[in-house]
């Protein structure tokens, strides 16, 4: 272990040493300027040129003019653009130099930035890495920027968010390389490193989602976010990269025209257009409308028969409600509860660049409401300078400092009743006036909500805490981050690196008392914070030998540290002393004091990387990287703490190493490489596994507490634990035809994670019902295809069109011996698992609540494989219905896996003259989503789903009940009577097993079932079948559609702007496919968790329109 | 030297990045300073008592949804309705709860002490006997309808011991059970080497005394034996005749030895104890009411027809003009589902008149409910919330009583069955005055000694030698409500009640057939995955070797070893 402490020194005493070798010449100097222009005479801003041999170089401006100091007259100046061949020219005696540059058809000089910062030339790459540029990020005026990335990078799957606009999204690379409770990948901010948490509701109830980092970064800063998708790609992270590294670049100063003064604002509107598929024809009760003693017709009150939807019919005339208002007999529209969400954010950035340095300074101001209208709201304040500098000849600074204020209130609660989509359809009538409800829910007599008769339809108490309870929270970020690079020699140079974060949350709830007089409420307030911190040091290499090898070679290490704090929390009891005054002192009783720990963890590391290329065609890189982790180590001073994560690649450019191809082949690169990441664990559990905790206090009888202590877990520690280890080869090829107007870029790939650690089952007699474990494998293979053409390209008028594809399969191919299965996620309470199983795909759903299927021993009986109905527990009426797969003795049913079978998008863009285009189509095709809404919400009649079988004309059977009356809405259900089943038949007991309900119908053993009962025991609580309520979830969306306008120059002289710039977006505009079933919103899940695959309430459909403005002065 | 400050700038970083590099950095890192490496022993058995009694699921599906409509102590809100008994849903926690959350946390107390000084250590001798007897309760409860279970192998997971403990038989396990209990009540009798650290506060049943449970483990002792004597008759009679010869004052004489855990109110606040829907079942109601037993309004709660109801039905409209509230308020609902479903019965009982009072929906019940603080002392009566105790027995003294006029009348010993069977009846109603009283029971009357005279004097109840078991196992029956999976396994045990007993229990039909009631867990199917499938699946195998014990490992209505027709 002392080995790599020794090596990191000697690494940093050779840095010394090569520094302090290092002597600058002073030379005769001369200015030079001009304009760098491309082959039709433009003038090209923002090319950036160097002295070739020096750190002298800097930017052209607006007007493509550029000014330079050279040491002599043979000094050389490079000049390079994106989109450009780069181009070198010899100053000679001239002072004033006209530089003319070529497009770069061949992309050959494309840059990506890779590993710490750096940028890459692409053609080196031996793996696959996609950038998004942040103009496509702030386009899509989103709160969050992992939602901007949907359908736009190969590989990468998106899950909005549901529960408003903090809430946080699922962003999975590449599958699920590891069975943990978090596989998103980690961000890198400005060399920050961000690793974005889990967020949400789980299945034992409801949830507010305030989401997790990434609502704090503003997407106005960001440069560009290049996804690094493979291991060899995001090795050089080791431990934090096992599931990608996406590396964001903020914003430089760049030369400007004018003032240097950027302003942006942009208005969008949410707008909910879609609701479930409900039935608008029949109202509460199960019957005929009760007429009181006046006479007036009365909607059904006996046995709480309201919660069903099988009264009457509407006919819009009036009815006494249950409260005794008169209302008009009509379905409500529950779309017309939700608002117009707004998002308006102002942005102003004032930047600018010289030689020697460059600057931004940018405020950003967010307020982004939803369409819920219970004061959800994200308010965001975000200020952030950036400043270059060259300090003497040698050093370049370059500091960046950020800082969001963020204020949050009331994330949409997702997972349970006080979710409104699922509140206006579980056990409430189509007929319930929400709008008179979510006015009048408040008791202006007593105080409080109405309470009891008052209440009639119980929906006050959602109202109340829709409306009255406020869940507020503050999160303040500040990170902040030094490089400073220095160019030792021409070919050796060095970063030094040092950042922080340091994030501070708070919150508070609160809530009137629904009691009489406003009594009872509470109040709460709770405190964390969270600093991290990493310091980095890198010495870099470059050198050319001879004409053929292009040599870079890297070394350094890093420490990173995050000193977690605590979370003190701190509640009334027993309610508020003195109604709505919300505050920690009034408090009924002795306050509820909560305390929490956030871990802390340290890895430090070492690494070196470079790559070497010959002829400009054959690159080969490599790196290796060496950890030693915090968690790794235990107590008593053991651990393998120490592992290292290597990895190569090959890149070879065929078009520059092959002759006499043809001239409609521009470019052909092929790419392999094979790299290792991994992880270490969570912080503390090496030492917390196995051992006891404080259990708070036991009160006695006589009202005294005692402490009273205990195991802290359930499971076998685990003394060897190691790190976990991917490993994955990838293979790929970039291809581009026609001067690269159509280009192909594939890449397969496979990656197999082994030595996972999980906490595994072992049979629970042994006293424990877990041990920690280190094994496992898991495998992600998978393809990715990226088609970029440009089919138009005449004039004014351009088209570049975009496909994505991307298929990867999850599997498990083995956890440790002796068990098979993991849980990673439930769904209805633990009814649905979604699991990890040997053999089987990531997120395979299971469940014994499934539908029985009929076996009986002989194998022609036609009753086989047909759903089993008998005495199902709890049904409504007692009527038989459909066993669940559990109850009737067949175990866990499999339905199939949550993952989907395959992505793809398509991204258009559409230029004319000063007019701009963008169109975004992007789709999921196969994968399965459960919903709770649909489970229970069906089970009362409000879907469109419960139409049939309620009266003759709807296919209902007539026949006489148990109780003598005749109906008509009899239901035969599909399916065979379960073995055991007995009627008596006059002395005889007959069993029905295997028998289809029609033909026990048909011989008069049975009735058909009322159509209310039926649909009731189909899908409620206590005897659903959970499978009717999990489907797949393939969807298209028309995901984005932009115009945009720049005001030419002409007009702008008049009006004194440099620049101008109107667009018109809009976002989630409509699905063009979808297989959620009966209108369940297939963005609805409600946790960003891996395994996740619930909806339980989520949100109408809901799409975005908006403007935006941008002016530079 | 424009260099120099660039190489002390150098230098800091270097330091900055080798500062504390050692590996104890990190180790020092990753300690959370949370966690407890050793706790008082003491703290363990406080942890599983609570783990014991604190079992909201168990009190919802097993003793609410399961065996109390099973039992007819309780029939669903409309009476019992189709083939109720097959439903098993979710039966039976109590297996998980013994290998996590009571036997691992009493083990763990012999473990701890272990781990002591040598010479701490003989001061927890007591303390590890006591958890013994409790150890061994919860595994025959366990075995009790499970057969046979993981036990002289079980608990050692996290001491290094094994992780797939082989199978006890049920027989082997009970005589184990009985040596285990017969050896802690012999050391808890003889004088400590070293003066003894009492469980103290941590023991909610007898405050560590160990004389109390000296009683306790000679109590569980015989009813082990009892739940043997058809299976295995010979040792059984053996065991009870030895805890029937020990000192009188090794055995339980009063209620105030009764194993009883008692809890402050909220151990049963979670909304899985509500007993809001559990109706007082008709057949025991008609019996307590003919026979004007002192324990009614300890069980039940009158229906809502107060004179006051009936004054408010009657302005309704609902009622004749003059009509007073009837005499007889304790109405039970019907436990068989063929007959609750019957219109008339629909009509007469299930049918409640709804009227709205100042306001307020008011239900005009016909029926009863169970006496909603038998089980969860803090439920709300007219807007205020309970604040009496929870007692929750193990082996009560009646009990204790009973199982001695059983051996009485079998003739195992010749101890007077009626002297027995009349202090088994009268300390249930004096034992239920006395947590009437203190978990405030709504609508009660505190018992007089003249109920206790009259009640004992009517024939139904009054000793009749030539039906003893009958009586005895009836009344013991009452006596179990509060008690339920011991009233189910006096029921499984006697045979009684049935549908001709003293209390009788009717027949349950659906659709004409007779419903087959549970008489032990359904047990999960072995899976290959499961780690201990190597031992689970023989010791399966042989029990679906024995007589009776069902078509099938889900087969709840099989028996188990005891379990003898």
């Amino acid at each position: 272990m002392r080995l790599g402490f020794t090596l990191l020194s000697r690494v940093l005493i050779v840095f010394l040493l090569v520094l302090s070798g290092t002597v600058g010449i002073a030379q005769d100097r001369k200015a030079v300027s001009g304009t760098v222009s491309d082959r039709a005479g433009n003038p090209l801003p923002g090319v950036s040129f160097l002295v070739k041999g020096t750190n002298t170089g800097g930017a052209t401006d607006a007007t493509g003019k550029f000014r330079v100091t050279v040491p002599s007259n043979s000094s050389i100046l490079v000049f390079s653009s994106i989109g450009y061949l780069s181009k070198e020219v010899s100053v000679g005696t001239a002072s004033i130099l006209s530089v003319s540059l070529e497009e770069d058809t061949k992309t050959l000089n494309e840059v990506v930035v890779t590993g710490f910062g750096m940028t890459q030339e692409t053609r080196k790459l031996s793996y696959s890495a996609t950038t998004v540029e942040g103009t496509d990020i702030t386009r899509t005026n989103n709160a969050n920027l992992v939602n901007a990335l949907q359908g736009k990078v190969a590989g990468v799957m998106i899950n909005q968010g549901t529960g408003g606009p903090m809430s946080s999204s699922r962003i999975r690379i590449r599958g699920n390389a590891s069975l943990s409770g978090n596989t998103q990948p980690l961000f890198v901010i400005d060399g920050v490193l961000i690793r974005p948490g889990t967020s949400g509701a789980n299945s034992w109830g409801a949830g507010q989602d305030f989401g997790n980092i990434m609502k704090n970064i503003n997407p106005d800063n960001i440069e560009s976010m290049t996804v690094l998708k493979g291991s060899a790609a995001s090795a050089l992270y080791g431990s934090e990269a096992l599931n990608g590294v996406v590396v964001v670049q903020t914003k430089k100063g760049r030369v400007t025209k004018g003032l240097g003064v950027n302003y942006n604002v942009t208005s969008s509107f949410e707008n909910a257009y879609r609701f479930l598929d409900l039935q608008n024809q029949y109202g509460a009760g199960l019957g005929e409308f009760p007429v009181g003693s006046d006479g007036v017709r009365e909607v059904e009150r006996a046995n709480n028969n309201w919660v069903y939807n099988y009264g009457p019919k509407f006919d819009g005339q009036p009815v006494r409600d249950l409260d005794g208002r008169m209302i008009p007999w009509q379905a409500n529209d529950p779309l017309k509860f939700f608002q117009t969400g707004k998002f308006v954010n102002h942005n102003v950035a004032i930047e600018g660049s010289n030689d020697r340095g460059s600057f931004r300074a940018s405020y950003s101001g967010l307020t982004n409401t939803t369409i819920m209208p219970a004061g959800t709201e994200m308010k965001r304040n975000n200020f952030n300078i950036r400043g270059t500098q060259k300090i003497g000849s040698i050093f370049n600074l370059d500091v960046s400092a950020d800082y969001t204020d963020n204020d949050m209130v009331n994330p949409i609660r997702q997972g349970g009743n006080f979710n409104p989509v699922f509140r206006f359809v579980f056990s409430r009538p189509r007929s319930l006036d929400i709008d008179y409800w979510a006015k009048n829910y408040e008791d202006p007599i007593a105080g409080g909500r109405r309470q009891g008769a008052n209440d009639p339809y119980f929906i006050s108490q959602f109202m109340w805490d829709t409306f009255e309870d406020r869940q507020l929270r503050n999160e303040k970020v500040f990170r902040t981050n030094v490089d400073l690079n220095g160019k030792l020699t021409p070919w050796l140079s060095f970063l030094l690196r040092g950042n922080i974060q340091t994030q501070l949350n708070t919150g508070s709830g609160r809530q009137p008392g629904p009691d009489p007089g406003f009594s009872g409420g509470y109040y709460s307030e709770f405190t964390e914070n969270e600093n991290q911190s990493r310091v980095q040091g890198i010495l870099m290499a470059n050198h050319k030998f001879g004409d053929n090898f292009d040599v870079s070679f890297n070394v350094g290490g890093e420490s990173n540290r995050i000193n977690g704090g605590r979370r003190f929390s701190a509640s009334t009891n027993g309610g508020l002393r003195v109604p709505r005054v919300y505050s920690l002192a009034n408090s009924q009783n002795t306050l509820n004091f909560g305390n929490g720990l956030a871990s802390s963890r340290r890895i430090d590391a070492l690494y070196a990387y470079g790559d070497v290329t010959y002829k400009d065609a054959l690159t080969f890189n490599f790196s290796v990287r060496n950890d030693w982790s915090s968690t790794l180590t235990y107590a008593d001073g053991s651990g393998d703490y120490s592992y290292s994560y290597p990895a190569a690649g090959l890149a070879w450019i065929f078009t520059e190493s092959l002759n006499n191809l043809p001239t409609w082949l521009s470019f052909g690169k092929l790419r392999a490489s094979y790299g290792f990441t991994g992880g270490d664990t969570d912080a503390y559990s090496t030492n917390r596994t196995g051992n006891y905790r404080p259990n708070g206090v036991y009160t006695l009888p006589d009202g005294n507490q005692i402490n009273i202590s205990g195991f802290s877990d359930n499971t076998l520690p685990n003394y060897n634990l190691k790190n976990r280890l991917a490993r994955e080869w990838e293979l790929g090829a970039d291809i581009r035809f026609f001067s690269g107007r159509l280009g192909f870029d594939f890449t397969v790939y496979n990656k197999l994670t082994r030595n996972e650690i999980l906490r595994l089952p072992i049979a629970s007699e042994s006293g424990l019902n877990s041990q920690l474990v280190n094994a496992g494998e898991i495998q992600n293979k998978g393809i990715e295809l990226m088609i970029n053409a440009t089919p138009i390209k005449r004039g004014k008028f351009e088209w570049n069109t975009s496909l994505n594809y991307t298929r990867n399969r999850n599997k498990i191919l083995d956890l440790v011996e002796g068990t098979d299965t993991y849980q990673l996620a439930l769904g209805f309470g633990a009814d649905v698992q979604s699991i990890a199983k040997v053999g089987e795909q990531y997120g395979t759903l299971v469940t014994p609540y499934g539908y029985a299927a009929y076996k009986s021993t002989d194998p022609t009986n036609p009753a086989n494989g047909q759903r089993v109905i008998g005495a199902a527990s709890g049904t409504t009426g007692g009527y038989p219905s459909y066993l669940r797969s559990g109850a009737y003795g067949q175990g866990s049913k499999v339905l199939g896996t949550m993952m989907e079978n395959f992505l793809a998008s398509n991204l258009n863009n559409v230029r004319y003259g000063n007019f701009t285009a963008t169109l975004q189509l992007d789709g999921k095709f196969g994968g399965l989503m459960g919903s709770g809404t649909h489970q229970y919400g069906s089970a009362n009649g409000s879907f469109a789903n419960s139409l049939f079988g309620r009266d003759a004309e709807t296919g209902g059977v007539r026949f006489t009940d148990a109780q003598g009356k005749i109906r008509n809405d009899g239901i035969i259900p599909e399916g065979v009577l379960a073995d055991g089943y007995q009627v008596k038949v006059g002395d005889n007991l007959i069993d029905l097993g295997g028998m289809p309900y029609s033909e026990a119908v048909e011989k008069g053993y049975l009735t058909p079932i009322p159509a209310f009962a039926y649909y009731d025991n189909l899908s409620k609580w206590g005897s659903g079948i959970r499978e009717y309520s999990v489907f797949e979830n393939s969807w298209v969306s028309l995901r984005e559609v932009s115009v945009g306008y720049n005001v030419p120059a002409s007009v702008l002289e008049k009006i004194k702007v440099q620049s101008l710039r109107v667009s018109v977006v809009g976002r989630n505009l409509i699905y063009l496919y979808r297989t959620a079933k009966d209108g369940i919103n297939p963005e609805g899940l409600y946790s960003n968790r891996p395994g996740e695959f619930m909806e339980y309430g989520g949100l109408p459909f809901s799409r975005n329109l908006g403007v935006s403005i941008n002016v530079g002065l | 030297m424009k260099f120099t400050k660039y190489k002390y700038l150098l230098l800091g970083m270097v330091g900055l990045l080798t500062v504390s590099c050692e590996k104890q950095a990190f180790v020092d890192v990753n300690i959370d300073p949370d966690v407890l490496t050793e706790v008082p022993p003491q703290n363990q058995f406080l942890n599983a008592t609570s783990a014991i009694h604190g079992q909201d699921f168990e009190a919802f599906y097993d003793i609410y949804r399961r065996i109390m409509p099973w039992m007819q102590y309780t029939t669903d809100l409309n009476g019992n309705q189709g083939a109720f008994t097959q439903n098993i849903d979710n039966f039976s926690s109590r297996y998980g709860r013994l290998y996590n959350g009571i036997g691992d946390r009493l083990y763990d107390i012999q473990k701890l002490v272990e781990d002591l000084p040598a010479e701490e250590q003989p001061r927890y001798t007591n303390m590890i006997r006591i958890a013994r007897i409790l150890k061994a309760y919860y595994a025959f409860y366990v075995s009790d309808i499970f057969g046979a279970i993981p036990y002289s192998d079980a608990f050692q997971g996290r001491y290094g011991g094994t992780l797939t403990p082989k199978y006890d038989t049920q027989q082997e396990l009970f005589t184990r059970l009985d040596s285990e209990i017969k050896e802690a009540v012999a050391t808890l009798k003889a004088s400590p080497t070293a003066p003894q650290i009492s469980l103290g506060q941590y023991d909610q049943y007898y405050g560590g005394n160990a004389q109390s449970w000296v009683k306790a483990g000679n109590a569980l002792r015989l009813k082990i034996a009892m739940r043997q004597l058809k299976v295995n008759k010979g040792p059984a009679e053996t065991i009870i005749k030895e805890v029937l010869a020990m000192p009188a004052a090794d055995l339980m004489a009063s209620n105030e030895d009764g194993w009883i855990f008692t809890a402050f109110t909220g151990f049963t606040q979670g909304g899985n104890w509500d007993p809001t829907s559990l109706r007082a079942p008709k057949p025991i109601v008609d019996f307590m009411w003919k026979t004007k037993d002192p324990r009614i309004d300890a069980f039940f709660t009158p229906n809502l027809f107060t004179q006051q109801n009936v004054d408010r039905l009657i302005e309704a409209g609902r009622l004749p003009a003059g009509t007073t509230a009837p005499e007889r308020r304790y109405v039970g609902s019907i436990p068989n589902p063929d007959e609750a479903q019957r219109p008339e019965n629909v009509r007469r009982f299930y049918t409640p008149a709804r009227l709205v009072v100042a306001g307020q929906n008011v239900l005009v019940d016909t029926l009863s409910f169970i006496q909603p603080r038998l089980f969860r002392p803090s439920q709300a009566a007219n807007g205020t919330a309970g604040n009496g105790r929870n007692f929750i027995p193990v082996i009560t003294y009646s009990d204790f009583a009973f199982m001695r006029a059983e051996a009485a009348a079998l003739g195992i010993t010749t101890e007077s069955a009626k002297a027995w069977y009349d202090m088994g009846v009268v300390n249930s109603i004096r034992w239920y005055d006395a947590i009437a009283r203190g978990s405030n029971f709504t609508n009660y009357t505190p018992v007089t000694q003249a109920e206790i005279d009259a009640y004992m004097a009517t024939p139904e109840v009054a000793f009749d030698a030539s039906k003893a078991i009958d009586k005895i196992a009836s009344q013991a029956y009452l006596h179990f409500i509060k008690q339920p999976t011991e009233g189910w396994a006096n029921w499984k045990r006697t045979g009684f009640p049935n549908a001709n007993s003293v209390v009788p229990m009717p027949t349950l039909t659906n659709n004409g057939a007779a419903l087959n009631i549970a008489r032990r867990a359904p047990i999960g199917l072995p899976n290959p995955n499961n780690p201990n499938y190597l031992n689970q699946k023989p010791a399966y195998d042989a029990m679906l070797a024995l007589p009776g014990f069902g078509k099938d490992l889900q087969d709840a209505t099989g028996r188990v070893w005891w379990d003898r027709p």
